[in-house]
């Protein structure tokens, strides 16, 4: 039994542990921070392996956890200044500064103007769009990370395409 | 930029990954989680806070200093305090 939880916890560990790092470090833009968060998501893993809870789809659990980490360690460290609470801007629920691509030195040029574009686009298509074409998840696993239906990511996908399209200036393939 | 240029971009993007050393330590410090407690039964009891927000912040393996710092602040004690009963753990 104790085997079985780790043979499946290796597998997965191997398999996504770099994605789910991508996807910590474009979101918080601090290596270590990135780690911190990763180890946190795989530790949360590995306690629900062991209290025996059945997890569907392992790599959209994965994915969920590290999101709902970055939401609350970004909801920790937000400070609210006091312009945008006296000119009433909404803040948006991720902070990304522009040295976060700085602090990438392994993406080349191209890649870190696609992450900067991707950056710039609203929230609700930024997720979506990152988690489609840079980690190739499914709409259901994207609906299942963001907590949404198939279909809304879907047409999130699709709507996002459209502004990244506008902002690099080129076509993109759905696939 | 062109659909190839798109192409590139994301596989440029999707070198970004951990080290060797850091997935190692990484995987450690995880499946070791549940051998702490019954290990350290005898200290639960004694600092029972301490050594359960190590374990909540998964620090122990590797015990690094800012791990030590990090669970210190979080249980309100000293850093020595707090690497004393990390090295006391870890001897047994």
């Amino acid at each position: 039994m104790k085997q079985d939880i780790t043979t499946t916890f290796e597998l997965h560990y191997e398999k996504e542990l770099d994605g789910i790092f991508r996807f910590c470090l474009v979101r918080v833009s601090n290596r270590e921070q990135a780690l911190d968060l990763v180890q946190e998501t795989f530790l949360r893993l590995w306690q629900n392996l062991q209290d025996g809870k059945e997890i569907q789809n392992c790599r959209a659990f994965l994915y969920k956890v590290a999101h709902n980490l970055i939401i609350d360690w970004y909801r920790k460290k937000k400070s609210i200044s006091l312009e945008t609470l006296m000119h009433g801007h909404k803040a948006r629920e991720y902070d990304i500064r522009d040295e976060t691509l700085l602090g990438l030195p392994s993406v080349g040029a191209e890649g870190k103007e696609l992450l900067e574009k991707i950056n710039e686009l609203p929230d609700a298509y930024r997720d979506t769009l990152y988690l489609r074409f840079v980690e190739d998840l499914s709409p259901q696993e994207i609906g299942e990370v963001l907590g949404i239906s198939a279909n809304t990511a879907s047409v999130r996908v699709n709507r996002g395409l459209i502004e990244l399209r506008k902002k690099v200036g080129y076509q993109i393939d759905k696939n | 930029m062109e659909e190839t240029q798109f192409k590139k971009a994301v596989v440029e993007i999707q070198k970004l990954g951990v080290t060797k050393e850091e997935k190692k330590h990484m995987r450690e410090s995880i499946l070791s989680t549940h051998v702490l407690p019954q290990r350290s039964s005898h200290v639960l009891l004694r600092s029972p806070f301490i050594v359960l927000s190590f374990i909540r912040h998964n620090r122990l393996v590797d015990g690094g200093t800012r791990m030590v710092y990090s669970a210190a602040s979080t249980a309100g004690k000293s850093f020595f305090f707090v690497k004393k009963v990390v090295k006391n753990i870890f001897s047994r």
